[in-house]
């Protein structure tokens, strides 16, 4: 784990006691501590500071331990994320799908929400992943698989040496598949500059502009679960073969 | 030829690794909100589907419990028990009728589509009435009722078939990939 030297919780003794502090700082996103877990729609902008100022606790507690650049690049994962969420939901307004669902809602739910409580949820959506996913890789750096494949490596012959390699090669491959998928994420910014947009995307007129926009929405989803998939897999082999030593 | 087994086993726990981080990413890198439950529409359900068709009934399970849960997990935590108890399911139940490596194509495409039925019909058991009595005891539980569940079967359905067509081509392109001496394991 990358420390700044203020906080590392990599260092916290033993493992369960490190979860369980970890695990402290996200109980109020699960609604314990006092932060709004459905949001007042006479309260909206107080429930959404709330959000925000343990946002800016966590980051803080999280800098501390990985220092700014790598909170940053997480947090540009998190409103990547994020943004996945809020403007799905703007375009499914922009196309009145937002709408139907809306009145199918009102027609056969009594407790439905408002247009209003759902955009405000958008809202709160997005900070709270801009806060999670940072909290997400900060808890998965907090144990380094390291930590267990010396635990399985123990001269003395620990009694569960095949689980905790087992656990070591599980914990490893997770991580790097995280790290894949961050990599990528800075590929596709660099072949699509606007993002959510095509490049090409002046090519296309009329009512051929939707038709192309599905094709590439198709083909962008698929080649990006391939290439992920793919490179996913190729590291496993490596792992088991560096690793399966160990306590044999 | 125990070194042989131990690694493939090993092989085995880290492409169940891969999978349960790539269904995470799945399902978390498109949300598409769904308004009348606060849920949300996502593509994850294709590599809990290719890990039940690939890895078998553990393999499957494994996935599909750990991996969209640690996705509910970031944003949308009121959904973690339905997400762990019905997306393992699918994975279960996908790996369990799959059959081995060498079980035929129509049994492959049942599987899935039994795993994505099962999606639907899962959500909405908890979506219309396990949440809904959960929430009188528990105030975050109750955020949906019987008309929104039944509203969440049109996007659920869209996502299981999204889910069982990627699944089973994901699956076509890695179908000829064996771990080891595959099909004993998944007996």
């Amino acid at each position: 784990m990358t420390s700044t030297g203020f906080l590392n919780y990599a260092r916290i003794r033993p493992w369960w006691l490190r979860l369980f502090i970890l695990l402290l700082f996200a109980l109020p996103m699960f609604g314990i501590g006092g932060l709004p877990v459905q949001l007042r729609s006479d309260a909206v902008f107080q429930d959404l500071g709330v959000w925000v100022s343990y946002g800016v606790f966590v980051w803080l507690l999280v800098g501390l331990a990985v220092g700014a650049e790598k909170l940053l690049s997480w947090l540009c994962v998190g409103v990547i994320f994020g943004l996945t969420v809020a403007v799905s939901g703007v375009v499914l307004r922009h196309m009145k799908v937002w709408e139907l669902i809306q009145h199918l809602a009102d027609y056969v739910s009594k407790s439905s929400p408002t247009v209003s409580t759902v955009e405000a949820e958008l809202v709160k959506r997005l900070i709270v992943i801009m806060i999670a996913v940072p909290y997400s890789l900060l808890v998965l750096e907090s144990f380094p698989a390291s930590d267990i494949l010396r635990r399985a490596a123990r001269p003395n012959g620990s009694k569960h040496a095949e689980l905790w390699l087992a656990v070591a090669i599980f914990l490893r491959v997770f991580q790097h598949v995280f790290e894949v998928a961050g990599n990528l994420l800075l590929a596709w910014r660099e072949e699509n500059p606007r993002l959510l947009l095509p490049r090409h995307q002046r090519d296309w007129h009329g009512l051929g502009a939707g038709a192309g926009l599905l094709r590439w929405i198709k083909s962008s989803v698929w080649s990006w679960s391939v290439t992920l998939l793919e490179q996913a897999l190729l590291f496993v082999p490596t792992a088991v073969r560096d690793w399966s030593r160990i306590g044999r | 030829m125990e070194t042989s087994n131990r690694n493939t086993r090993l092989t085995r726990i880290g492409i169940m690794a891969a999978f349960t981080a790539l269904s995470c990413l799945g399902t978390m890198v498109i949300k598409i909100p769904i308004p009348a439950t606060t849920g949300y529409f996502n593509i994850g359900d294709m590599f809990v589907i290719l890990a039940g068709l690939w890895l078998g009934p553990i393999g499957g399970l494994v996935v599909g419990a750990l991996g969209p849960t640690i996705a509910d997990a970031i944003g949308f935590p009121v959904f973690i028990p339905a997400t762990f108890v019905m997306k393992g399911l699918e994975g279960l139940l996908v790996g369990l009728i799959a059959g081995g490596a060498n079980a035929s194509m129509v049994r492959k495409v049942i599987a899935a589509c039994v795993g994505g039925a099962t999606i639907v019909a899962g959500y909405f058991m908890f979506e219309a009435f396990i949440y809904p009595a959960l929430g009188k005891s528990i105030p975050a539980f109750a955020v949906t009722d019987i008309g929104a569940a039944l509203v969440e079967i049109i996007p659920n359905s869209v996502q299981a078939v999204i889910g069982v067509a990627g699944g089973l081509a994901l699956w076509r392109a890695v179908k000829g990939v064996r771990i080891g001496n595959q099909d004993q394991h998944q007996s």
